[in-house]
């Protein structure tokens, strides 16, 4: 069914922070999406705040993808599944503040979250309005488009699996 | 003593309090609001980027930067838009409205009013409240979106009208989760003025638009509470934008004295053109047709979700699809001031163009730029009456919950608030 595993890339348009639409848009170019279109949604968010919950509504699987800033170093990719470790905000530190951890607790203590939440979050470098995307973040793209797809395959078999 | 955090007003701000015999001698609220180059970086763009580039002033409230924008270029062009754009402007208006209310009421000041630390604290004891905020906050974006194919940072505004007219499958659907929606938003205003509000009568200035027929939005003069109002045009020669050392945010003084806009403003000016269903749903409430509490400010939101809901139903219950969703607008050396009712107060633009319809000069003046003089007023009468002998935790915690109630905007104003407390 369309819209059961949803990828969102959440970004703004400054230096690293739009990592996430641009793993969001090579996924929707690529052909391995082509071939799954019907089970997948792709959609680019810029910094839904507590919107975001609306927009991982009716979904089974929510895929994340957001730039972070933790001290590691940049390009670092980082996969937290929500489902395992709970949400703990402190575990999360977005660029964007508030929003995508107090967002994902919010969603939390409302109930409002997909059954199977994965957040791939990728070490920023540099952030600023003027700025372009790193070195170090452009070359982890292509293992961050690859992860993410390998996250949804692996719960689209889960889910065609007899039970 | 430096506190180093107040989350849930947007932007970046302290509060500096000298005490001295008892009595607040200074208060000083330092916005640290980047200074703001939209005015300057709009000098040179055609018109038809103007909307679009105003869009992105703020996150929160888009539509009313735009609203005020096209309202001020088709003056300056001497452009008519029809009854069918009007409509729908004030539709795509409610759905601000709506998102934006929904949004301070259940994430921001419901908190404060209800002993939690954040929304997320009061998710655990108000889980129905917040899981309603959040549903009427989404319809808010959904009847933005309807207008502007997105609803952060729209694009179906154009000067003269819309770029498309929405569809009108869309548009059914839309109004039949507005209905079911109405239940909620009455119950809404039930909820907040049951809140524990702080009694704190004060004296202050009203600013907002009035129209004859209509809660204002979109149209009207701009009036006050002494009964007089002007055009939109004499705007600068009654209200005027100062600089203070102490803040980066513009002060603004209407004749001289801070004034307040926002929805406690409107609805002080404006009730009687509240349609009767919202009349009814306030006057079970203890917030009187003018009130002098401001933290009925939170009431007044509510109310005026309520509003907007029904204004929304009742425009789009009669859509019809246009063939032509804007007129042309052939543009002409000249001035135009705009002015409409962002959710948290006037939002006035003014442009000047040359005859190819390049702007040659922009003017905008936010209400969070207009309410700073007054929060100030406000933060002193309040933090006297709360008590000055009281810890500065707990003057810390007031402070945050007189400025919040403004709703301080975003990107014009301010993250987090320290608070510096001088006892003498």
């Amino acid at each position: 069914m369309k819209g059961w595993t949803r990828i969102l890339g959440i970004g703004s348009p400054f230096g690293d922070d739009r990592v996430g639409w641009l793993a969001a848009e090579m996924v929707r170019v690529s052909a391995w999406y082509r071939s799954l279109a019907a089970a997948v949604q792709v959609e680019s968010l810029d910094r839904p705040g507590p919107g975001l919950l609306a927009a991982m509504q009716g979904a089974s699987h929510v895929v994340l993808v957001d730039a972070m800033r933790s001290g590691e170093p940049p390009g670092t990719i980082r996969r937290v599944d929500l489902d395992r470790v709970g949400v703990s905000s402190d575990k999360l530190v977005s660029v964007h503040g508030f929003d995508l951890a107090d967002t994902l607790a919010l969603g939390n203590a409302l109930g409002l979250l997909p059954s199977r939440l994965t957040l791939f979050a990728v070490e920023a470098k540099h952030t600023l309005a003027d700025e372009d995307l790193s070195v170090e973040v452009r070359a982890a793209l292509p293992m961050l488009v690859r992860r993410v797809q390998a996250s949804v395959a692996g719960s689209l078999a889960a889910e065609t699996m007899p039970t | 003593m430096r506190v180093p955090m107040l989350a849930r007003v947007e932007g970046e701000g302290a509060l500096e309090v000298a005490i001295r015999d008892g009595a607040i001698s200074e208060l000083k609220l330092r916005i640290y609001e980047p200074p703001r180059l939209f005015e300057k970086l709009l000098e040179g763009r055609s018109y038809t980027e103007v909307p679009d580039i105003v869009a992105r002033i703020c996150g929160i409230c888009p539509v009313a930067y735009q609203m005020s924008a096209v309202q001020a270029l088709e003056r300056a062009f001497g452009v008519e838009v029809s009854d069918w754009v009007l409509d729908l402007r004030r539709a795509m208006y409610c759905g601000e409205w709506i998102q934006s209310h929904a949004l301070h009421i259940h994430l921001l000041a419901a908190p404060d009013f209800l002993g939690a630390d954040s929304v997320i604290a009061l998710s655990a004891t108000h889980g129905d409240a917040v899981r309603r905020g959040l549903r009427l906050q989404g319809l808010g974006n959904e009847l933005i979106r309807l207008f502007g194919g997105r609803s952060v940072h729209p694009v179906g505004v154009c000067v003269g009208g819309f770029h498309r007219a929405p569809d009108p499958r869309d548009v059914a659907a839309l109004v039949d989760k507005l209905r079911a929606a109405v239940p909620e938003a009455q119950a809404l205003v039930e909820w907040t003025a049951g809140f524990p509000l702080p009694e704190d009568e004060q004296e202050f200035t009203c600013v907002a638009l009035r129209h004859p027929s209509e809660y204002p939005m979109y149209s009207g003069r701009i009036g006050r509470s002494d009964g007089q109002d002007i055009g939109a045009s004499e705007y600068e020669a009654h209200f005027a934008e100062h600089q203070v050392p102490h803040s980066t945010a513009l002060h603004s003084t209407l004749d001289g004295a801070p004034y307040l806009v926002g929805p406690l403003a409107r609805l002080n000016l404006n009730h009687r053109c509240l349609p009767q269903s919202v009349r009814d749903a306030l006057e079970r409430t203890e917030v009187a047709a003018a009130s002098r509490n401001m933290f009925h400010s939170i009431v007044a939101r509510a109310a005026e979700i309520y509003f907007a809901l029904s204004e929304a139903i009742r425009i789009l219950e009669r859509y019809e699809p246009s063939q032509t969703p804007s007129v042309p607008a052939t543009p002409r050396a000249g001035t135009g001031a705009g002015a409409t009712e962002a959710p948290r107060g006037l939002l006035w633009h003014r442009y000047e163009s040359d005859g190819e319809g390049r702007i040659l000069r922009a003017r905008i003046v936010p209400p969070t730029s207009q309410n700073q003089a007054r929060i100030e007023q406000d933060l002193k009468a309040a933090l006297e009456a709360f008590g000055l002998d009281r810890s500065d935790d707990e003057l810390r915690r007031h402070g945050e919950t007189v400025i919040r109630n403004y709703d301080p905007c975003i990107s014009c104003a301010t993250h987090f608030l320290r608070l510096q407390v001088d006892r003498r």
